[in-house]
């Protein structure tokens, strides 16, 4: 009999292998050559091989560094926090509030769609309104409100988390509706007839039904963010460079690739454990409501 | 008595043009066990919905003891609901899930706990207080539904089909069981269902619902013995129903339908000559010998036997083409032999009292 089953798992491991080998040429090889490099020497002007963790420690030492990957963590955090601070009641309202399934498809879209825009003239975008030539600007002049351009409101970390919250906040709606819409709407009139108000059932039987949405779109938000080198160079000027950035300026002009990869290992491992954590919540959760 | 429950004129229509609810007329007496009965979308849903507050009627008004609550929300208003498929919140406890209504009125933790645990215990569930729903089984996350909405101690119980998810056995012992609650707890209960025994069996009052209509409203054997349609006989227990015409009323009725003859108990408003329609229980035809001398022999041809357990159906068809049933209780000594077998021919009596009549428009 368990011969029999053998050709089976062989046309299995056939299926698989495509996606195999990709995933091992594509991925697994070029993160075990950054591991590599993460422990060479930079000798300049090149690296030569070695097995040390200075670079990690540089990392930690050098307020350069870590202090870069500080303002990221933050940035990710904010931009997570406002994503969900408006991507919530968004699509609360969406699914809750809105009776036509037209109308809510539509605005729906109209969330989604610029995810079919190109990131970069997303980006561009604001750069356009927020610069001092900007639209922004230009109304705020004319109505009076201003007596002569500002330069506040672009190249600052003011700018890159209203960029970076606009660019990725459908990845934040997106699972928060999907987990709101799953929510049998018994449940919500259940409350409603035991006596509870509006306001309690959001906060005692919708909110709690919706988390693992939430932890989905934290996570991937968070995860999208902190790993972003657009918006900084378009709208993040010289306070807003983010580890991406430096990770980039190590392999470029600071000719550090030893230090870049490291740099790109840490974060790597920031991520994986965010992921991992989110995953452990949400089986949690899982767990506790069957 | 007094109503608790004042349905006056009630419509509802869904999109302009599916008339769910239409007109309804209905008082409830405070304690009363009433279930509104009807095939599906005959809008029993609605109405009771519309009673809990989920859905607002386009006319008329709902009073509950005596205050107009058309319009309240449902988190206003003094009455809980049973949901058909109990809507339990998957993320509490069964002890959580009682509780939860009681946090919002002003009762101290202890006061919760102890309201809590004695509704766990009213329907038998206090060892499963810390359980999750989805670690329960059916029957007893229809008993933590049940205590839920009763931890309140709203003036009004609502149950939509609550008994339609559970086996037959847990069924039947969950009537009894409503039914005990009901009369230890004493507040009123009205329950949706579209199972005509377990109406029969729970309540006090059945209403048949028809079309958004209330096609008949009175006590279990009033409907039974007494229909006032050929609807609500056929959909309250069996019937069996012969078109036919009104032949004379002397005398009684006397109602004919090809060469077969019945004479019925006298009745105002037929005249000679009208259509009308007469409605048989198949459990009050006896089976008599060809030549009978008998008021009402009926002759036909059985088609099939049905074994029921503790009685036999006999599926039989009239000269005229009509199927006409036959319900025979089955004697201790279960002798099926007396009864004819399929293809045989059969005499049955019906005794006057027996036949309901029905001018033709009543359906
Ligand atoms: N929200 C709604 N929108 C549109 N039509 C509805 C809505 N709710 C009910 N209806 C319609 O109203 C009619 C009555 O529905 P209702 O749910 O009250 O029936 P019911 O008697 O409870 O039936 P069932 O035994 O199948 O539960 C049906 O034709 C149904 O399709
Ligand atoms: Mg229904």
């Amino acid at each position: 009999m368990k011969e029999r089953k053998l050709p089976v798992n062989y046309l299995g491991l056939a299926v698989l292998s495509a996606p195999l080998v990709w995933a091992i040429v594509f991925m697994f090889v070029p993160y075990m050559i950054i591991l590599t490099y993460s422990f060479w020497i930079k000798k300049y002007p090149t690296f030569e091989p070695a097995f040390q963790f200075g670079n990690y420690v540089q990392i930690f030492a050098d307020p350069q560094y870590y202090q870069v990957l500080l303002r990221t963590m933050r940035i990710a955090l904010l931009v997570t926090f406002f994503s969900l601070l408006i991507a919530y009641p968004f699509a609360y309202y969406l699914v809750f509030k809105v009776r036509s399934a037209r109308v809510r498809l539509f605005l729906y879209m109209a969330v989604i769609l610029p995810l079919w825009v190109s990131y970069l003239l997303r980006a561009y975008t604001w750069k356009t309104i927020l610069g001092s030539q900007g639209v922004l600007n230009s109304f705020l002049v004319w109505s009076g409100l201003l007596s002569a351009p500002t330069d506040v409101l672009l190249y600052n970390q003011f700018s890159m988390v209203l960029t970076l919250t606009y660019i990725f906040i459908p990845f934040m709606v997106m699972p928060i509706y999907t987990s709101l819409e799953k929510i049998p709407r018994n449940l919500v009139e259940a409350a409603s007839d035991l006596g509870v108000p509006p306001l309690g059932v959001l906060t005692k039987v919708i909110w709690p039904l919706s988390l693992p949405g939430v932890l989905a779109g934290a996570t991937i938000t968070f995860c999208l963010t902190f790993g972003d080198f657009i918006a900084p160079i378009l709208v993040g000027g010289p306070d807003g460079s983010m580890i991406s950035n430096v990770i980039t300026s190590q392999y470029g002009t600071a000719l550090n690739w030893p230090l870049g990869s490291a740099l790109a290992i840490l974060m790597l491992v920031i991520v994986l454990a965010i992921i991992e954590l989110s995953d452990r919540l949400q089986k949690a959760e899982r767990i506790a409501t069957g | 008595m007094k109503s608790i429950i004042e349905i006056d004129g009630v419509s509802r229509t869904f999109g302009g043009k599916v008339v769910a609810v239409d007109n309804v007329q209905l008082h409830v007496a405070e304690g009363e066990f009433v279930t509104l009965l009807g095939p599906s979308g005959c809008g029993k849903t609605t109405l009771l919905r519309m009673l809990a507050g989920f859905e607002m009627p386009d006319s008329g008004s709902v009073r509950l003891d005596g205050k107009d609550v058309t319009f309240l929300p449902p988190y206003r208003r003094d009455v809980n609901m049973v949901f058909q498929d109990y809507a339990l919140f998957p993320h509490l406890t069964a002890a959580k899930n009682v509780g939860f209504g009681l946090e919002r009125q002003k009762l101290d933790r202890a006061e919760i706990g102890k309201r809590v645990e004695s509704a766990l215990q009213l329907v038998g569930l206090s060892a499963m207080a810390d359980r999750m729903p989805h670690q329960l089984s059916g029957g007893q996350r229809q008993r933590v539904a049940l205590a839920r909405a009763i931890v309140r101690r709203p003036r009004v119980l609502l149950l939509d089909e609550p008994l339609s998810a559970l086996d037959a056995n847990l069924r039947e012992a969950m009537q009894v069981e409503l039914k005990h609650l009901h009369n230890k707890l004493g507040i009123t209960f009205i329950m949706v269902t579209h199972d005509q025994t377990e109406a029969l069996v729970m309540s006090d009052r059945i209403v048949v619902m028809h079309r958004g209509r209330i096609a008949q409203a009175g006590t279990p054997s009033d409907l039974y013995d007494r229909p006032a349609s050929t609807y609500v006989a056929s959909f309250v227990g069996t019937s069996n129903i012969v078109e036919g015409t009104i032949v004379s009323v002397a005398d009684g009725i006397a109602f004919e339908r090809q060469g077969l003859r019945l004479r019925c108990l006298p009745l105002p408003g037929f005249s000679p000559g009208q259509r009308a329609l007469a409605a048989i229980r198949p459990e009050r035809l006896r089976i008599v010998n060809a030549g009978a001398k008998e008021a009402n022999v009926i002759a036909c041809t059985v088609e099939e036997r049905l074994f029921h357990g503790n009685s036999v159906r006999l599926r039989c068809r009239l000269a005229s083409g009509e199927v006409f049933l036959c319900d025979r209780q089955l004697n201790a000594s279960r002798d099926l032999g007396a009864l004819p077998d399929a293809g045989q021919p059969v005499h049955f009596a019906a005794d006057p009292d027996s036949i309901a009549l029905f001018r033709e428009d009543s359906r």
